[in-house]
């Protein structure tokens, strides 16, 4: 069998900045509190991270990608044996996995991968700040220069359009999304960095206000400011250090259809089917074994996608198996989006998802702690024309 | 009967693609009431978006070509959120197939159609939105009995 070098790579830190919508904290201080809490985290020095790794570099999207690597390696005064700004790549996940390639190889010992955003300022200030009447239209290049012209100016739409088709299909309903996004507001409501904590019932969700049918404003996560970040290690390096290793079972960001979010073969799905098969194809273990999992959800369709592509259910049934109370609840099979997801709990890219399965093997989920003590977990990040997912197990 | 013509004209477009020397043939492909992508002349696969290679035969023999217009709605959804000031709610953003070939497809808008009357597998033809250098291509349907 292949050799599956990830397994030697594991995470070993993680931080988290201030996050939310009253931050008001330049994107580089951001990067700085997550990177130093992260390190901490570890037990580490700053002088002992000898790599760095983000995704995505740049981006057209405003607030997306505001800090340079650069800027954090000069910042700190950073001695890289090998660093990476990942600009294509299976989504954000991409960085974890290239640096878990680079530690398995021996490049470093120590990366830190970040994901900032300041999304929500930027979107504030372009509101205050629109393009005067009579001007040249603005032009776009990539996925957005499909779909914005037509006024399509929100990946809403793409996932609008997945799940109409997906209800026309397979019968999903409103009542199955809504039971996705009521999971995750119950178990934001027990962690204290999530966005959103007010309770929320079925009536809640179905009676507010709907931005792209058939999804209404609680099917959409909130574009925050923040920055998370992670210390991937060699395995070597891990043993001994402060917390126990969480190494990478298996790793996959495959795509086998067209990069792009309108051609993919199949208009129900996304290359989430293609990380998914190649994922199970790198471990004997099966969806079943799985303790917990943090599932993609800027969308509350994007979770049924992933669940199908993941096996956790037959493709088709995704909406009955997340409505299906004895699932995904903290006390579910397999505990699901425990600490809110990014739909209550922010728009942290993934990264805030990975960052809810490291606590919960390391025991540190306090009132939403996974019970039996878990020590595999799933975290699957993307949506579009982007997918990438990996297994952590605690060693 | 086909619901009142909408004054494409009218409706606000604030946001245009970049215009390069591959996409220049799509974007602009409208100006003689045409659409076309590009395909290979080896095996017959249209390659969209246009790239100098064949994805199926990988030959370099490809050139755009003329299609029929004609397609069908593959997905759509009802936009209700004025994402910017001016758009005129609601609109109708589809994703449509196009009739030469399984999973070929546009995201674009469907015009001169009622929300209530737009379903998925509606048949639709092409109809060209001239804004500055860009001719967006949105589909309007094409009533039963009606010959397009």
């Amino acid at each position: 069998m292949t050799k599956i070098l990830e397994r030697d790579a594991a995470i070993t830190g993680v931080g988290m900045s201030a996050i939310g919508r009253r931050v008001n904290q330049p994107a580089i201080e951001l990067v700085l509190d997550s990177i130093t809490a992260a390190v901490e985290h570890a037990g580490l020095e700053i002088d002992d991270i000898d790599g760095l790794c983000t995704n995505p570099a740049v981006s057209e999207t405003p607030g997306m990608a505001p800090v340079p690597l650069r800027d954090i390696k000069n910042g700190l005064g950073l001695k890289l044996n090998w660093f990476s700004s990942i600009q294509e790549g299976p989504s954000t996940m991409s960085s974890i996995m290239t640096a878990a390639m680079a530690v398995a190889t021996g490049q470093a010992r120590h990366v830190v991968c970040h994901r900032t955003a300041i999304q929500y300022s930027m979107i504030k200030q372009l509101k205050q700040d629109p393009l005067p009447d009579g001007s040249p239209a603005r032009r776009w290049n990539n996925w957005q220069g499909w779909a914005y012209p037509f006024n399509a100016l929100s990946p809403i739409h793409s996932h609008a359009m997945i799940t109409k088709v997906r209800m026309h299909r397979h019968g999903l309903t409103r009542e199955q999304l809504g039971a996705w996004v009521l999971n995750c507001r119950r178990n934001a409501q027990l962690n204290p960095t999530a966005m959103y904590r007010e309770p929320m019932t079925m009536d809640d969700y179905l009676s507010t206000r709907i931005i792209s049918d058939p999804l209404c404003m609680f099917d959409c996560d909130a574009p925050i400011d923040g920055s998370v970040s992670f210390i991937v290690s060699s395995l070597d390096a891990a043993r001994g250090m402060k917390n126990p290793p969480l190494r990478i079972e298996a790793m996959s960001g495959a795509m086998y259809g067209k990069d792009s979010w309108d051609q993919f073969e199949d208009i129900t799905s996304t290359p989430a089917l293609d990380a998914s098969a190649h994922l199970w194809d790198r471990t004997d273990l099966k969806p079943s074994d799985i303790d917990v999992a943090n599932i993609y959800d800027g969308f509350s369709i994007q979770p049924i996608i992933w669940l199908e592509a993941l096996g956790f259910c037959a493709p088709g049934e995704g909406g009955e198996f997340v409505a299906s109370p004895d699932q995904i609840s903290l006390e579910g099979k397999c505990p699901m989006n425990t600490g809110g997801g990014q739909l209550s709990g922010g728009r942290l890219h993934g990264f805030g998802l990975l960052r809810e399965s490291c606590l919960q093997l390391w025991g540190d989920g306090d009132d939403r702690q996974v019970q039996g003590n878990p020590e595999l977990a799933l975290t699957s990040v993307g949506g579009g024309a982007l997918a990438g997912c990996l297994i952590l197990s605690r060693q | 009967m086909l619901p009142t013509k909408t004054d494409l004209a009218a409706i606000p477009r604030r946001d245009l693609p970049a215009i390069n020397e591959r996409n220049r043939f799509f974007w602009q492909s409208g100006e003689d009431g045409k659409l076309r992508f590009t395909h290979c002349n080896a095996c017959g696969y249209y390659i969209h978006p246009s790239a100098p290679v064949c994805a199926k035969c990988r030959s370099r023999d490809v050139d755009p070509a003329v299609v029929s217009g004609r397609a069908e709605v593959a997905t759509f959804t009802i936009n209700r959120q004025a994402w910017q000031e001016g758009l005129e709610l609601p609109f109708i953003v589809a994703v449509v197939e196009i009739e030469e070939q399984e999973a070929l497809r546009l995201t674009t808008n469907i015009v001169n159609c009622g929300i209530e009357e737009v379903y998925i597998g509606m048949p639709v033809l092409v109809v060209f939105d001239h804004r500055e250098d860009v001719w967006l291509p949105l589909f309007e349907p094409i009533l039963k009995g009606e010959r397009r």
